[in-house]
């Protein structure tokens, strides 16, 4: 297997003095210097800040799994007196007082933020196209997308630029950009991470997440982040355990369903790669049995629904007055707040913004944003039901193989990318994303363990089965 | 589904937003395309009791620190002797 900077990897050679944590953040930051341009993986780079902390860490040692490992953070995630944008022009030049919950935990346990990365809009794009400042691009080929929403984050672990990243995920943003790039991404149970200073999309269904090299970097993340947060009232208070005990070999027994309706419709090649690891599984000694979900069908328009009225009631905060951008022009309050918010939004977040309040309108609520709670309803009673039956479920991350920069022209045909990865977030349940090999193009794919809420540790656990399965399999 | 002009322009008003003729025909496209993604919840059932949603533990009612005003105000776009600053609302 070809060595990889993993989080476990960059600790032993910190431990063996192969390199300083001053020189592994000069060496990250020099990867970014030569691949900002190709990339577009960062909105803000903390150059100064994480040279400074890396000599404090080399002077006073480290104590933590992650101290010293250069961290990069999604850009809707606030860092203290550093720029976070969310990828909109309307947060230009925002500069939070205080630290996200995560940053927070991240900076106590010596991890160093490397930089803030670049974003799809306020979370809301499937394809690392949609931030106000510039595209991304995927590292294994430039000319494919990297996936969104959290699109530089993948792209900066992806191509060194950093060891481990956070990113968010509303309805895939996580675990779709890092299949897209060949990367482990963790999307926890809703609560299990605090959402303090995480800028909201879409409040009950947003999460925040790792994504990786490696399934233990994963856990090693999680643990650190996740937990109980008096700032975040939907914050669970049940106890966190170490992920990193979970990942044991061994999947014999273990139960695994394989919902059909998930390799409905989906690229041929996505399918054969998934069923490929899906085999593998089996060899491992796993039971796998497939079975349906027929309330998935209203997962995307359901989700479209809820996450877009969340949207337009969570953006109306930018109004041109606290914070963010104001327009320059305008003869009333009420136009100031108009021409603001609409100079400072992206074409998609206006979009959603309007779907969001069109849905929440007079008759409208009754046609649409009720009957998407109700299907929430459905699609959380059919998964329990599985549940039952079933340890974990398996799925593809993305329907589709990775798509050409460019490619995708349509709102709804971006909508489409997401439904493989919605209704997890519906149903507020785990998933992780594991890279399964490649599509006809070449490029990654990527599938996706989803489990029982709070069951991080089993995914994990069905996750490091598959990727350590060369060592004892022989594949 | 048919979204009219007027329509798009209800809905702008309320999300304050504006847009150019040529936004409006896009808008009107955006809603038509996502008729289908849409008209599947016809075929659900509204039970009369709202969704189970998972509770939460209220705080204790009690005043805590607050971030200091200078903090907040750093990124106000227009600020003055501590307070925000918007234009005149009355004559």
């Amino acid at each position: 297997m070809d060595f990889q900077m993993t989080i476990e990897n960059v600790q032993k050679m910190l431990d063996k003095k192969i390199f300083s944590c001053e020189e592994l953040v000069k060496l990250v930051l020099n990867n970014i210097s030569y691949l900002a341009c190709a990339t577009g993986a960062y909105i803000t780079v903390c150059r100064e800040s994480a040279i400074n902390e890396a000599k404090r860490i080399d002077k006073e040692g480290r104590n933590y799994p992650l101290s010293g490992i250069p961290i990069a953070v999604k850009d809707n995630i606030c860092t203290k007196d550093v720029m976070t944008t969310a990828g909109s022009q309307i947060l230009k030049g925002f500069v939070p007082p205080y630290d996200a919950t995560v940053v927070e935990k991240l900076k106590m346990q010596g991890a160093i933020i490397i930089g803030k990365t670049n974003m799809d809009e306020f979370g809301m794009g499937s394809t690392g196209e949609n931030s106000a400042y510039k595209s991304t691009a995927n590292p294994v080929d430039y000319t494919y997308v990297s996936g969104g929403s959290s699109s530089g984050s993948a792209v900066a672990v992806k191509s060194g630029q950093a060891i481990a990243a956070l990113g968010s995920d509303t309805g895939g943003s996580i675990r779709q950009p890092a299949s897209f790039c060949n990367l482990y991404g963790l999307k926890p149970t809703y609560s299990r991470v605090s959402r303090y200073g995480l800028i909201a999309f879409s409040s009950s269904l947003d999460t925040i997440g790792p994504i990786c090299q490696s399934v233990k970097d994963c856990a090693v993340m999680l643990n650190a982040i996740a937990g109980a947060d008096k700032r975040d009232m939907t914050s669970s208070k049940k106890e966190v355990p170490d992920y990193t005990k979970a990942l044991s070999i061994g999947v014999k027994g273990i139960k695994i369903g394989v919902i059909k309706e998930f390799f409905e419709n989906i690229d041929e090649d996505v399918k054969e790669a998934v069923k490929k690891a899906i085999d593998d599984y089996k060899y491992l000694g796993a039971e796998l049995e497939e079975c349906s979900a027929g309330s998935l069908k209203y997962a995307l328009g359901a989700y479209y629904i809820l996450s877009s009225a969340e949207a337009s009631s969570n953006l109306q905060r930018y109004d041109g007055v606290r914070f963010g951008t104001r327009s320059k022009e305008y003869n009333s309050l009420e136009e100031m707040y108009v021409k603001s918010r609409s100079e400072g939004f992206g074409d998609e977040v206006k979009r959603r913004i309007m779907i969001g309040t069109f849905v929440l309108t007079g008759d409208y609520y009754n046609l649409y944003y009720r009957k998407a709670l109700e299907a929430v309803k459905i699609i959380k009673a059919e998964f329990n039901k599985l549940f039952e039956k079933f340890d974990v479920i398996i799925a593809p991350s993305s329907p589709v193989r990775v798509p050409k920069r460019g490619e995708i022209r349509e709102a709804y045909e971006e909508y489409n990318l997401d439904k493989s990865t919605v209704a997890v977030n519906l149903a507020s349940l785990p998933a992780i994303s594991v890279p399964c090999g490649t599509d006809k193009n070449n490029m990654p794919v990527g599938f996706q363990i989803i489990g029982k809420p709070f069951d991080e540790e089993g995914i994990l656990k069905v996750a490091y089965n598959y990727e350590k399965r060369g060592d004892y399999i022989g594949a | 589904m048919t979204i009219s002009d007027l329509d798009v322009k209800k809905i702008a008003n309320l999300a304050k937003l504006e847009f150019s003729e040529d936004e409006i025909e896009n808008m009107k496209k955006v809603f038509s395309g996502m008729k289908d993604l849409l008209s599947i919840m016809d075929e659900i059932n509204v039970k009369d009791s709202l969704p189970d949603r998972d509770f939460c533990d209220l705080r204790a009612d009690k005043e805590e620190k607050s971030l200091p005003k200078s903090d907040v105000l750093k990124n106000a776009p227009e600020s003055s002797e501590g307070y925000f600053t918007v234009p005149r609302i009355v004559g």
